[in-house]
């Protein structure tokens, strides 16, 4: 064997790290390795019998953890790589590789017992103050997005970090909302931190590393974003996080896969209630009803966080600000103001509602967007814009 | 010996007039033709011989030569053969030379004399009116288009005796006496009356009928939008005389004329989704007016929008922004008019519910790939974009009174008489047909407005044809509301249809 210098210090514990997450076996057959080699140098170093045996006996033992072809020949393939060389590259291009073994590993993961070994980050990693997870469906309506937008914006602003996973919907928002108030936002994703996936989010992706966030993953960089990683990066999501707030999210979803994974580590659940008859709302229902905290606004969250929050940042604002913009609209438009909701509604609708003529409620819909207190979806959708106080900032 | 007789050829809408010339001379007995012609035309020979000798005619054993000039243009068609067949029988004599001077011949002859009717007789016959003719002989089938030109004498013939009947005075037939149409055709079509909500909707429609917008219509299934379509043309403005003539004219060189009836009526043409490129704009040997000029001044209705080959929509290009088009095939190149209103259907996604996400289950890149079979210079032909609601149960029973097609053509009527008398002198009808130029002298915005409009320009990224579109969508709105001034109410409407452009082909 040649594994002489297995017992190297950190600087190069780490190269075997890398070149170990390059194996990219799952969680499970992970453990079994280092279990079988004793440290990831060690199997790394390994000779080709070695690890025909451990395979060996990985299929004899047990059927949960199988190899498949494929997977061999990628560990085979790595093993033959100048393990240096490929994390010089790697932290050449500003991509960031921690270990469990190192200062700056996140506490929070440490105590887990299938958290991951190593991260890949763009950025900063999660800070000790307050984190808050907030996932939701991809395929969200307005009232869920804004509900992450409004609640993420709140928080941030007080100096809670927001987590999520840079997919379409809800994570967009949650992240856009973070930004938006002033605070720090972090994307766990289930490919390589250099992959933008999906690439409508490529703008988000942009804001949340000049904000001073971080692109967190702890797949290897390049990896594709193969949908069978996305449910493990979930648990990165729930591990990092102080509790994890579901918007919007169906039954049977990758929300609920994080918050099963919330419930192991002991994390608080909240829960923005839905209509009972919503399909995208039913995760949501189905998790108060099991006990998940209701938000209504972002202060049930912060009255939990508060012990964890370092310093106030100054007194909490309360906004007035949808009293004093309900003195300023006209008779006409606050008509039309009090039928809308934040959910859209067709102007079809509106016309029959406040009984104005079709040439008429065009104006007074551009002034209330104009004014910012309603939002405008598709062509012919209004909705209140949930800037006027719905979701209070704490 | 020699004789001669007009007929005319079609060349896109307008016509030529065409001159067959016969000479007699002794020889080998033998009918040859000169003259560029097709095929079918050349085989005239046969037929004019065979319907003179059925016809009762003994011809001499002479040589007959026959020239249909000017040579240099094609011709097509069957509609010289009575023409010739006039020619020659001056030729020998049995028709006085004076008499088919003044006259031009349209007509396909049948082997026992008879006449056979042909398309193109309307353009025909206009041009002979312009050129001073006083009489012409068509099919007797084609005589009630023709007698729709005034100012010259229709015999509907059924045989060539008829003719030479005519001619040499001794016939009975009478002239066709010209039906102008009338004023106020009744219409059994279908009515918006019968259409329950979507208010929006007909507003948006009345808008289109009055400013000659295209519309396009995204909902989901079984929301209205081909009921919505198809009673479009019921509002719009009675066609003038001059626009009878124009439409009858493309319909005539169709050959679509049924009945020899003029299309009084603006026209609907609703094609299938599989149609072709060329039946869409037109084409063919002969270069023959599409579907887009079928419906000028009318309506055409493309449903299922998307489901159109992406070069089938594409060519719609020209035709939205120019209102006509070029047909150029190998043997000619014709210009036809097509100044409908094209109103496009479509579903919002593939399942058609969007942007319902408890019932939609497509994928944001599903929805985008849909909606990108339409690509963006396309849609933004569109001035009118509107998104149905689902009709709702209320609606169905239906029992509120609506307003009926003759009420709102009314007020249609009324806008596209301002523009008329605005637009006096110009190639503008409406205000879709504006110029780059005359939108800037015609539709300025007041202060406030402009205002509006400059935030909207900055903070929705719209093209610059988008920006001329808005302003006259703004201009006929401003049109229906009777006044002259372009305010903030009109652009604000204006622009409340322009929007789709960014929820489905903005980001």
């Amino acid at each position: 064997m040649e594994g002489k210098n297995r017992t190297g210090k950190t600087g190069a514990e780490r190269i075997y790290w890398n070149a170990f997450a390059a194996f990219r076996l799952g969680a499970g057959v992970q453990r079994a390795v280092l279990d079988y080699f004793g440290s990831a140098a060690e199997a790394v170093l390994a000779g080709e019998k070695e690890w025909q045996r451990f395979f060996g006996l990985l299929h004899g033992l047990s059927q949960r953890l199988s190899v498949t072809a494929a997977e061999m020949e990628r560990v085979r393939e790595v093993r033959q790589r100048n393990h240096k060389e490929e994390l010089a590259a790697i932290e050449g291009r500003g991509i960031r590789f921690v270990t469990e073994e190192e200062e700056g590993f996140p506490e929070r993961l440490r105590s887990l017992y299938d958290a991951p070994h190593w991260l890949y980050y763009l950025g900063a990693l999660p800070e000790e103050s307050p984190q808050l997870a907030i996932v939701g469906a991809r395929r969200c309506t307005p009232y869920g997005g804004a509900a992450a937008r409004g609640i993420a914006r709140a928080l941030a602003a007080h100096g809670v970090g927001i987590l999520s996973g840079l997919a379409y919907g809800v994570d967009t928002e949650a992240h856009e909302g973070a930004i938006a108030g002033g605070g720090r936002t972090y994307a766990v994703l289930g490919c390589g931190v250099d992959v933008c996936y999906p690439e409508s989010s490529r703008q988000t992706y942009g804001r949340i590393l000049s904000a001073g966030g971080g692109i967190l993953s702890e797949y290897p960089p390049g990896t594709p974003p193969l949908s069978c990683l996305f449910p493990q990066r979930n648990r990165i999501i729930a591990g990092l996080s102080d509790g994890i707030l579901v918007t919007e999210a169906k039954k049977k979803s990758g929300s609920l896969i994080t918050v099963s994974f919330g419930l192991e580590y002991g994390k608080t659940i909240y829960a923005v209630p839905g209509r009972i008859t919503d399909v995208v709302s039913e995760g949501c229902n189905y998790l108060l009803k099991e006990g998940a905290k209701p938000v209504l606004s972002a202060d049930d969250i912060l009255e939990d966080l508060e012990g964890l929050l370092a310093e106030r940042k100054g007194k909490r604002r309360r906004r007035n600000g949808k009293e004093a913009l309900e003195n300023t609209l006209t008779p006409e438009e606050r008509s039309v103001y009090d039928c809308l909701c934040p959910e859209p509604k067709h102007i079809e609708e509106l016309l029959e509602e406040t009984g104005l003529s079709p040439d008429r409620l065009p104006v007074v819909l551009q002034k209330l967007c104009q004014y910012g207190c309603i939002k405008r979806y598709g062509q012919a959708y209004y909705g209140r814009s949930g800037q006027d106080g719905l979701f209070p900032e704490g | 010996m020699f004789g001669k007789a007009y007929s005319a050829a079609v060349l896109g809408i307008d016509a030529e007039l065409i001159l067959a010339e016969a000479d007699v001379k002794d020889g080998l007995p033998c009918f040859s033709m000169v003259g560029a012609s097709a095929c079918e035309t050349r085989e005239a020979k046969e037929r004019v011989r065979i319907a003179l000798e059925n016809s009762g005619y003994r011809l001499p054993v002479k040589r007959i030569t026959v020239n249909l000039s000017p040579a240099d243009i094609r011709k097509e068609g069957t509609a010289f053969d009575l023409s010739i067949a006039v020619a020659v029988l001056t030729a020998f004599g049995l028709i006085s030379e004076k008499a088919a001077e003044n006259s031009i011949f349209l007509g396909e002859l049948c082997l026992d004399g008879g006449v056979n009717p042909v398309p193109g007789v309307l353009p025909a016959v206009c041009r002979a009116k312009e050129e001073g003719f006083l009489q012409c002989f068509v099919p007797v089938e084609n005589a009630r288009e023709a007698a729709a030109v005034q100012g010259i004498l229709v015999y509907g013939v059924r045989s060539l005796r008829e003719v030479a009947a005519v001619l040499n005075g001794n016939g009975d037939l009478l002239p066709c006496i010209g039906s102008v149409p009338a004023g106020e055709p009744e219409r059994e079509q279908p009515d918006f009356s019968e259409v329950q909500g979507q208010r929006m909707a007909k507003r948006a429609l009345e808008i289109a009928a009055a400013g000659g917008h295209n519309v396009l219509m995204i909902g989901p299934p079984g929301t209205g939008k081909t009921m919505l379509a198809k009673r479009l043309p019921t509002i719009l403005p009675s066609l003038s005389f001059e626009e009878v003539l124009e439409i009858s004219k493309i319909y005539s060189v169709a050959g679509l004329l049924s009945g020899g009836r003029l299309i009084t009526e603006p026209p609907f043409q609703a094609p299938h989704h599989t149609v072709t490129p060329s039946a869409l704009a037109g084409g063919g040997r002969r270069a023959a007016p599409g579907l887009v000029s079928l419906a000028h001044r009318g309506v055409l209705f493309l449903d299922e929008f998307p489901e159109f080959r992406r070069e089938t929509m594409e060519i719609l290009r020209q035709p939205l922004e120019e209102r006509r088009i070029t047909v150029s095939r190998y043997e000619a190149a014709y210009t036809y008019p097509a100044g409908g209103i094209l109103i496009a259907a479509m579903n919002p996604c593939s399942c058609g519910f969007y942007p319902d996400r408890t019932k939609c289950r497509c994928s944001q890149a599903q929805i985008k790939r849909y909606i990108g079979k339409i690509s963006r210079p396309l849609a933004e032909r569109f001035d009118l974009c509107l998104e149905l609601l689902p009709v709702r149960y209320s609606d169905l029973l239906g029992a509120a009174p609506q307003e009926g097609s003759a009420e709102i053509r009314k007020r249609v009527e009324t806008a596209r008489n301002r523009q008329r008398e605005r637009y006096r002198g110009l190639a503008a009808v409406c205000n879709a047909e504006l110029s780059g130029a005359e939108v800037r002298r015609y539709c300025r915005l007041e202060k406030e407005a402009a205002e509006r409009m400059e935030e909207a320009y900055k903070k929705c990224s719209f093209s610059a044809r988008a920006y001329h579109r808005i302003l006259k969508t703004a201009r006929t709105i401003a049109d229906l509301a009777g006044t002259e001034k372009i305010e903030e109410a009109q652009l604000a409407e204006a622009l409340l249809y322009r929007e789709p452009d960014r929820k489905y082909w903005g980001e």
